[in-house]
């Protein structure tokens, strides 16, 4: 069996070490990293002369860059990228591109202010020097860790989470040196802290989100556009990724343009207030926010095509429905999806319903770097979502209240239109409270298997019943005694929870809710929670 | 008793009767799972651990081959080129621009001062009897000459421009007076910091106020830029100051 994906669908399931000795790439981001490190080292020893407002500020912006970080990994809905390679931009652009952009930008203005005037370098020389060496520097980032792994770029998705971290490192460690500097501006520097959270206000509090996670957030997005659209020609990728650059060294010109100061006036002569700064990001930042935001939007649409394309042709219809890959299309759908779950079946079943999500993404994972469906690997995989939906169908349903009143007329609208409630996910067994008494397990997609164990022991479930493991798919056999010269005594079918009770060798001892005790393979025994 | 049971993956819907095609390496199997065994029975599990497949990772890789992609090269050069210019590149461009100066200037008609390169006039060549102002970014360095027949010392001439300072500026204070010989003129100097008024900076200058006697003449220089700023300009100062001489 071959073919597994759509033609045309990426390869995800192939992740690759940032470690690339053969690639030059690799070393050139070594030996940028060791000239960078030295400078920032300096950098940072001189600024811890200042040692609380040093601690102060990078305890502020990690507390800021950790939760950004953490969005940032998370918009990748579907392929998520290798943690080594995300920390790797990080590290650029907090301490490769900023190390070289303090020298760069040091040169540029002066030579603005040669070719042109003092004046106009001191006024426009931020909006001009600024994004053309600081975006240059980041992107060149990008590009390194593309030519490293390229086979980690599978779609404009990626360019924006590794553009994005590179920026997020750089505003780090730039934030940093303002927060420095702010503090010895002020004469004496008595007081480190007050200068550092004036600062922190003022950059992140109020322009936070329109920093460099959002200039190199574009640009690379431009960039993984003009690599992975290939087969859109050249010049519609030149065109792509040339107006996805151009927004971000825009957004940057804008940002640290002199424009629109007239917000941050005030009538008394004192500094402005923290909502004027933020009234002033917002009509800077705002407009290409919304348009990254956008971008995120196709990519993830994109992204979510692609899986579609990967899980195609799955012959298991308990692997993923289609309601359920429309549930994987945004981080709301899916939180939609596991509050519904937490609804019907309590906290246990949001949480099931969580794993259930992140096993089908990891399915395709899988599913995309194999070119068989009886892989092994795909096998385990499939193995383990039906464990999972054995779990949560086993959950029993909360308790609904009764309305005191009849429903409304939208109400019996959307009872009328709902599916079933086992169609989200097909049950394994029978909820708790329709469990018969013997364990005949209710498989709805594949009722020919269904097989019933002996007449139980006792009919009725014991008190504290917690089962530790499940039979895996397929079913298994079981004796009577851990004996192989003996006939099997049943045949359990899938799904079917057991507790693990002793074991000999590779035989295992379980019994079933209803008392029944045997002996099967213990090797086969699926652990709940898988 | 055997302690491993039949390996039973294999054996899907494989009924009694097709268990009876055994393999003989299944010999110590029951008969229902003797159907359709391929392969050796795979190992016990360690006794004590858990049951359960283990998550279907992809096989090892091979030892890696240390080679060079040759076609990586270019891509890598070229990356390396750009950030090359950008960083070397304008370090080198703007040590090879010379930047603009004002050059020798003369101030009120007795005394000469040659601006170091960057440094420009603030304002067109003219008049010059009320003194220069140079710039240079955000910095600035005033000449005057208060007297063209002086016949005290810089020392006494320090201490009245102190004065006068202290009495334009709402907040100044000054650091210790130094006295010396410069370009063999005799000259005072003593740094200040003042708070001056603002729009939209902290307001917080750090400056050099400087008198030197000049063939008679008294000549008076102010060099002061935003607090953090100054640094940078101290070696363009020392080079204007050592630079001042008589006129024509």
């Amino acid at each position: 069996m071959t073919a597994s994906a759509e033609p045309g669908a990426e390869r995800w399931g192939r992740q690759a070490s940032l470690i690339q000795p053969q690639q030059p790439a690799f070393w050139l981001y070594c030996l940028l990293l060791a000239v960078g490190g030295w400078l920032f080292a300096q950098e940072q020893s001189l600024m811890s002369s200042l040692m609380t407002a040093w601690l102060l500020s990078w305890a502020l912006v990690l507390a800021y860059a950790v939760p950004v970080s953490l969005v940032i990994y998370r918009l990748d809905l579907f392929e998520r990228e290798p943690r080594l390679m995300l920390a790797a931009a990080v590290v650029w652009g907090g301490v490769v591109a900023t190390s070289l952009a303090a020298h760069a930008n040091e040169a540029w203005l002066s030579i603005l202010s040669k070719v042109a005037s003092p004046d106009f370098a001191t006024q426009w020389g931020a909006a001009i020097v600024g994004p053309g060496v600081e975006e240059t520097l980041k992107l060149m980032g990008v590009v390194i860790l593309y030519l490293i792994v390229s086979s980690e770029f599978d779609g404009v998705m990626d360019g924006f989470v590794y553009g994005a971290m590179v920026g997020l490192g750089f505003t780090v460690v730039e934030d940093v040196s303002y927060f420095i500097n702010a503090v010895a501006a002020v004469p004496g520097a008595v007081d480190q802290s007050g200068p550092v959270l004036d600062t922190f206000l003022i950059r992140v509090v109020g322009g936070g989100l329109y920093g460099h996670v959002l200039f190199t957030g574009l640009t690379g997005t431009g960039f993984a556009f003009f690599v992975t659209h290939r087969a859109g020609g050249m010049p519609k990728r030149l065109l792509g990724a040339g107006a996805c650059i151009a927004a971000g060294v825009s957004a940057h010109v804008v940002w640290n343009s002199p424009w629109m100061e007239s917000i941050l006036q005030t009538s008394s002569g004192a500094g402005p207030s923290v909502f004027q700064w933020i009234e002033y990001g917002a009509v800077k930042g705002l407009p290409f926010l919304i348009l990254l935001g956008v971008l995120v939007l196709f990519a993830t649409r994109s992204e979510e095509a692609n899986y579609r394309s990967i899980v195609a042709g799955e012959l298991d219809p308990t692997v993923i429905t289609d309601d359920e890959i429309r549930s994987l299309r945004s981080l709301w759908a899916r939180r939609s999806a596991r509050t519904a779950t937490e609804r019907l079946r309590g906290r246990a079943g949001s949480k099931l319903t969580g794993r259930l999500q992140a096993a089908q993404i990891e399915y395709a994972m899988i599913r995309s770097g194999t070119d068989s469906l009886a892989d092994p690997a795909l096998d385990a995989q499939r193995l383990k979502i039906r464990s999972i939906r054995a779990e949560l169908v086993a959950l029993p349903f909360l308790p609904r209240p009764m309305p005191k009143a009849g429903p409304a007329a939208s109400d019996l609208r959307t009872i009328a239109t709902a599916p079933p409630l086992s169609a989200a996910y097909p049950p394994a067994v029978a909820p708790a409270e329709a469990t018969p008494p013997t364990l005949g397990p209710r498989a709805v997609w594949t009722p020919a298997q269904v097989e019933h164990l002996p007449a139980p022991a006792s009919a009725f479930t014991a008190p504290g019943w917690a089962p530790t493991h499940v039979v895996p798919a397929g079913g298994m056999p079981a004796w009577d005694a851990p004996d192989p010269a003996r006939r099997p005594v049943a045949h359990l079918s899938e799904r079917v929870e057991l507790v693990f009770m002793a074991q000999a060798g590779a035989w295992a001892q379980v019994r079933g809710v209803n008392g029944w005790t045997g002996w099967v393979d213990g090797r086969l025994l699926v652990p709940r929670g898988w | 008793m055997s302690d491993l049971p039949p390996d039973q993956t294999a054996s899907r819907g494989a009924s009694a009767q097709e268990a009876s095609a055994s393999v003989d390496m299944a010999a110590d199997l029951p008969v229902a799972a003797k159907a359709s065994i391929t392969g050796p029975i795979p190992a016990a599990p360690p006794t004590g651990t858990g049951f359960g497949p283990t998550p279907g990772f992809g096989p090892a890789p091979g030892a890696p081959v240390f080679e060079f992609k040759r076609h990586r090269w270019l891509p890598s050069i070229v990356v390396a080129s750009i950030i090359a210019a950008v960083v070397l590149g304008g370090v080198g461009l703007d040590n090879v621009i010379a930047a603009p100066s004002a050059g020798l200037v003369t101030v009120g008609g007795s005394v000469t001062i040659n601006a170091a390169p960057g440094w420009i006039l603030a304002s067109p060549p003219g008049d010059t009897s009320g003194g220069i102002e140079l710039e240079k970014a955000t910095a600035l360095l005033t000449t005057q000459v208060v007297s063209s027949s002086y016949g005290g010392d810089s020392a006494s001439m320090l201490s009245d421009q102190e004065k006068s300072l202290s009495g334009n500026s709402a907040q100044i204070s000054y650091g210790g007076a130094h006295r010396a010989s410069v370009g063999g003129h005799d000259t005072s100097y003593v740094a200040f910091e003042a708070a001056v008024p603002s729009r939209q900076r902290s307001g917080i200058v750090d400056g050099e106020l400087v008198c030197m006697v000049v063939n008679g003449s008294a000549v008076v220089i102010v060099a002061a830029a935003p607090q953090g700023d100054f640094d940078p300009i101290v070696n363009d100062v020392a080079a204007m100051l050592k630079s001042v001489g008589a006129g024509h």
